[in-house]
């Protein structure tokens, strides 16, 4: 049944004059430009539904029409903007730079505000502010680790290391061999409000992430969703891994090698949507902070291009597992392709644990890779 | 009639009856007015695109085919409400012929992966339209595209080989030598008339397109540009008729010309200090494409022959605008974002070169009478004659009504100063039926081919109220 679903005045002084410039050009439904690095847009298009409505072009209609007044069912809005990777190749392949996916989210937003949210969403909200988390509290080196950082480093793990402590404790051992203090943050589990900002709970989001205890440090975060949540909310302390690794070589203070004991296989590197340059998302560089370390270390190819600017999901992102585990593991599948045995190495550890959970190929996130086959040092004569 | 009720008997395809997503077909890049679709069907092939039609030919309900929905002339606009095809899922290329010089492909097949499946073989086709990432073949073909390929060719049309057709009585023609059986698709003037050209531009009017043949084309080994200022539009149209007249496009993949506001637009956006008295009343810009030497011969008759019509190389605009816009932005969204107001209306006419200074004028006119938009005028370089485009800037919150008044004054001026509608859809309805003549044989094939009238109800001006071909209520 159609419902009038007003929109609040915030979101027409936001987004008004994105809904109104709108040409109706498609290039967010559907668009192959291979000199761009673009090969289709959407991954719900392509993988959930190609109606119109799951896509950028369909956000920005659809919000249009409400602001109109048209009576649109909600809950077939919030079935359709519920269902968004929030990769954001809408916005990056928009011609004139409008912006689809944040008029999603805000969609998402205010479906929230009026508990019109789909089942499944409601029920992985519900188990966020529950547990406090994306998964269960589990053991991991957070718990052991009460050190200042001193000249080490100080990390945020967030809730995403609960369900496979791998990375950070891989990460733990790795600087502890380096001889780098590390110092766990907010238990290091704690979710920081990303997931539940993901999930249409922006204000509740913006609550966790303030009640963090920052101190002021700067700190390396884990996850890209975290680490963009963060910055989103003016943290300008929170970091990457490679923000802080890229700083350490530059300045002569650390020094990396490949292990001399361990074979390093071949090695994909599956560009990230999560790092595409968007304007809430303060950390691109990290795209080539990777192929520039990782090229150095000669584990992959040094590509040209644009990599990372059209990134499509891998299912991972945008609470696809929890409303759309199907779609999301097609996701998964048509990121990885079929015959390609190497290993790959996403960014995320998030991708890496879906893209793992989905597909039989050997797939690893980028503390693991590092812990793996490298040696992290102080450099001898760093200052 | 509900489209649900529409999509009875029509299940095994995809269909979308929910609002939220009827809401993307119900307008394309124009300012003709949006129409509310009941039903949207997805076909995967020729067959349920046959199971459409039957479904709209027994209802008598409205079918509209659509592709990329790039277009700009309201054709795939359902005004008439009913059915929207979107041909999005048919996007196999069917065969790809290097010896026969032949690309068969379904027309929802976009041009950014037609290019990236020809590139390997060295071929692209002939016409690629400036909307290509997005843009489909089926699209083109219906809504006679222009852009890269106009200098050498002028339109999809002319690139075409032959087409597959579904008409609206379920018949299943094949055109070009592809009509007889076995031969397949490689030559179009074959046996009798050409049929092919009737469902070329006519948005849907007379069959739906579920298949197309495509010249190849070899790559270019080399790419260059040149930009050409005049002092104004009298001087450089005589210079674009004197390349025409001697074949000097055959190199060229895309050539355009710029009125004298719009070269100071980009020019003063860039170099702030430049003084716009010193800037050209007009620019021809080419992007040359061939054999390195051949290139470099035209690049130097093109100077010459600038030359001898008070015309000079004008570099900073190539700089500027024009080698970004071929080498990097490449499409004509870009222009629109310049701007950065609300959106871009296109009106496309046909021209002569000799007339180009008239449609410069006619623009003006219209930019004095219209003086609360901003107005800019380009034409497209064919191998004969112009493709002009006037872009009316305008914000479509508040002014939409006064939009289409201007656009529809500004088509009619365009007629009177010798022009001619392109890309008819629905944009040039009122003008096309002032072509008696024309219009007459139009509504009688409309009648043989679609005597329902369900085929794309008011395109090219057919199966309007009083048009006397039948209408789809």
């Amino acid at each position: 049944m159609s419902r009038a679903l007003p929109l609040p005045a915030w979101f027409d002084e936001r987004f008004g004059a994105d809904l109104y410039h709108c040409a109706s050009c498609n290039y967010c439904v559907d668009a192959v430009w291979p000199e761009r690095g673009l090969h289709h847009v959407c991954a719900t298009l392509e993988h959930h539904s190609p109606a119109p409505g799951y896509s950028g072009r369909g956000f920005i209609d659809t919000a249009r029409a409400l602001l109109e007044g048209v009576a649109l069912d909600a809950g077939s809005v919030a079935e359709r903007v519920f269902t968004c990777t929030t990769c954001g190749n809408c916005e990056t392949s928009c011609p004139i730079g409008l912006r689809p996916a944040a008029i999603g989210g805000a969609l998402r937003e205010v479906l929230s505000a009026a508990d019109v949210v789909p089942a499944p969403v409601r029920a992985a909200r519900d188990r966020i502010v529950e547990r406090g988390g994306t998964s269960e509290p589990a053991a991991g080196p957070w718990q052991a680790a009460a050190a200042t950082p001193g000249d080490g480093v100080a990390i945020f793990a967030g809730c995403a290391a609960r369900a496979d402590g791998g990375a950070a404790t891989a990460l733990a051992g790795w600087l502890a061999a380096a001889g780098i203090a590390a110092a766990w943050q907010d238990d290091g589990a704690r979710c920081c409000g990303a997931a539940l900002a993901e999930l249409g709970a922006v204000r509740e989001a913006g609550a966790w992430r303030d009640g963090l205890n920052r101190g002021g440090v700067p700190r390396v975060v884990l996850g890209y969703e975290c680490l963009n949540h963060l910055r989103a909310g003016g943290d300008e302390n929170a970091s990457s891994l490679l923000a802080w690794l890229d700083d350490g070589l530059a300045g002569g203070r650390l020094a990396l090698a490949l292990r001399d004991d361990v074979a390093v296989p071949r090695v994909r590197l599956l560009e990230s949507c999560q790092l595409k340059p968007r304007p809430a998302r303060a950390l691109t560089d990290d795209e080539r902070r990777a192929r520039e370390l990782l090229g150095g270390l000669g584990v992959i190819d040094d590509a040209e291009g644009y990599p990372n600017r059209h990134a499509l999901c891998c299912g991972a992102a945008g609470g696809m597992p929890d409303v759309a585990p199907e779609s999301a593991s097609r996701m998964a599948a048509a990121r990885l392709g079929g015959d390609d045995d190497a290993l790959v190495l996403t960014l995320d550890g998030r991708c890496a644990a879906h893209l793992a959970r989905s597909s039989t190929h050997e797939v690893t996130d980028l503390a693991s890779f590092l812990a793996r086959y490298t040696r992290l040092s102080r450099a001898a004569t760093g200052s | 009639m509900s489209g649900t009720a529409l999509g009875h008997g029509l299940e095994s395809l995809t269909l979308f009856t929910d609002p939220v997503d009827l809401l993307a077909y119900r307008r394309d890049c124009s300012v003709v007015a949006p129409g509310e679709p009941e039903l949207v069907a997805r076909p995967r092939d020729a067959e349920e695109v046959a199971a459409v039609i039957a479904r709209a030919g027994r209802d008598r309900v409205p079918l509209y085919v659509r592709g990329g929905g790039s277009m700009y002339a309201g054709g795939v606009n359902p005004h008439a409400g009913g059915i929207v095809l979107d041909m999005a899922a048919m996007d196999r290329i069917l065969e790809l012929d290097l010896a026969r010089g032949i690309v068969v492909v379904e027309p929802g097949v976009r041009f950014g992966a037609l290019l990236e499946a020809l590139a390997p073989h060295g071929q692209t086709v002939g016409i690629v339209p400036l909307t290509g990432p997005t843009a489909t073949v089926g699209g083109a073909v219906s809504a006679h595209a222009l852009g890269s390929g106009s200098p050498r060719h002028q339109s999809m049309g002319d690139c075409v080989a032959g087409l597959e057709v579904l008409l609206a009585d379920g018949t299943r023609l094949r055109t070009g030598s592809a009509a007889c059986a076995g031969a397949g698709f490689f030559q179009r003037y074959c046996i009798g008339p050409d049929l092919t050209g009737i469902f070329l531009g006519a948005d849907a009017s007379f069959g739906v397109v579920t298949a197309v043949a495509l010249w190849l084309v070899p790559l270019p080994a080399v790419r260059d540009t040149l930009t050409l200022g005049f002092a104004g539009t009298a001087a450089a149209g005589d210079f674009v008729t004197a390349v025409q007249g001697r074949e000097l496009t055959r190199n060229v993949w895309y050539a355009a010309g710029y009125e004298g506001g719009t070269v100071r637009a980009r020019m003063t956006q860039a170099e702030p200090a430049c003084d716009p008295a010193t800037l050209p009343g007009f620019c021809v810009c080419f992007d040359l494409g061939g054999d390195a030497d051949a290139v470099a011969a035209d690049r130097a008759r093109l100077l010459e022959l600038a030359a001898a019509h008070g015309g000079a190389e004008y570099a900073p605009f190539d700089a500027v605008y024009f080698r970004r816009l071929r080498y990097d932005e490449s499409y004509w969204y870009s222009f629109a974002g310049y701007f950065s107001r609300s959106r871009c209306a296109i009106l496309m006419s046909s021209l002569p070169s000799d007339r180009l200074a008239g449609f410069i004028a006619a623009v003006d006119a219209q930019r004095a009478q219209w003086s609360d938009f901003m107005w800019g005028a380009a034409v497209v370089v064919c191998r004969r004659g112009l493709h002009g485009g006037v872009l009316v800037f305008y914000d479509e919150r508040r002014e939409w009504e006064t939009i289409t008044k201007a656009v529809d004054g500004a088509a009619d001026a365009l007629v009177a100063a010798g022009c001619v509608p392109y890309k008819s859809g629905k944009q040039w309805a009122a003008q096309v039926r002032e072509m008696h003549a024309y219009s007459s044989v139009l509504e009688r094939l409309k009648r043989a081919l679609d005597p329902a009238g369900v085929l794309a109800p008011g395109n090219l001006g057919l199966g309007h109220p009083g048009s006397g071909t039948g209408s789809a209520d």
